[in-house]
């Protein structure tokens, strides 16, 4: 594998200066939310971490189909990425999530539709990684991954609907004015922008961890090539 | 209107989402170091 390109070095860099911008964003230049108080500071990376899970479950998804399509060994490798990236970030989605509960419902949990799914969400992808790990064969393991982060994709538009479907104590912020949603959040222009500042700026972060995490994969590959060569 | 003081719930929010992120690119980092040396060791051995 080639040395680490250049555009992955200045992704780095970028990725870096903009998260310093929107925590600034975020901290500073949007005003306190008078209702909550700073807690509300929290949410513009909690939706932001949250976009970026599911960015990486689509890319599963659509990486599952490339793969049922071609054959192509990449495609797996781009899948497992996108799965592993989104996990990560849905996690911490959920984990900032209990924190502003806390702070705003007075309970770290509670059962209600977004938190439901978005925790299904979450084991069905942490038992993609736990099957793919069962599977010896790579090309069984490959086929496996494709059919079940297509299936399992599902859940990703159902955690996002559900505070649109169900009635919900969970704030509905893209088209608050939804019906089936309780409660609505209106930002100030301020609060907009750092909103769709840290929005830009997880997803540059998010393309950036995808490429490091698929260089990984492809090394992973290599390894698992050598060993069989040696084997045989 | 008195605004809640939740700051404590702001600084937990931002160390519960941040820390787990610094430990996954140490993790990616370490995991690339590790499969570099794989890498070598193996065409060694070929």
């Amino acid at each position: 594998m080639k040395e680490k390109p250049i555009g992955l070095t200045i992704l780095n860099v970028i990725s870096v200066i903009l998260l310093g911008i929107s925590l600034y964003m975020s901290l500073v230049f949007a005003p306190v939310e008078v209702n909550m108080g700073n807690v509300q500071r929290i949410f513009y990376t909690h939706v932001s971490v949250g976009w970026l899970g599911m960015i990486g479950f689509l890319l599963a998804l659509v990486a599952g189909i490339l793969y049922l399509v071609t054959g192509k060994k990449r495609w797996d490798i781009i899948g497992v990425a996108g799965v592993e990236v989104g996990l990560v970030f849905c996690f911490l989605n959920i984990i900032s999530g209990s924190v502003w509960a806390k702070a705003t419902w007075n309970t770290w949990w509670i059962w209600e539709p977004r938190l439901i799914t978005a925790t299904i969400m979450e084991l069905i992808y942490i038992a993609y990684i736990m099957l793919r790990q069962s599977i010896d064969e790579p090309d069984r393991r490959a086929r496996f991954g494709a059919i079940y982060a297509i299936v399992g994709f599902v859940s990703v538009p159902l955690t996002f609907l559900s505070i649109r479907i169900w009635n919900t104590i969970h704030p509905v912020v893209i088209a608050s004015g939804d019906a089936g949603a309780d409660t609505g959040m209106n930002m100030t222009d301020n609060m907009q922008k750092a909103f769709f500042f840290a929005l830009f700026t997880f997803t540059v972060i998010g393309v950036t961890l995808l490429w490091h995490r698929i260089r990984l994969g492809f090394l992973s590959d290599k390894i698992e090539q050598l060993k069989m060569k040696m084997v045989e | 209107m008195n605004i809640p003081d939740t700051t404590d719930f702001m600084i937990l929010g931002f160390t519960v989402i941040f820390v787990p992120m610094i430990i996954y690119v140490i993790s990616l980092a370490t995991r690339y170091k590790k499969y570099k040396a794989d890498i070598i060791y193996l065409e060694n051995e070929e």
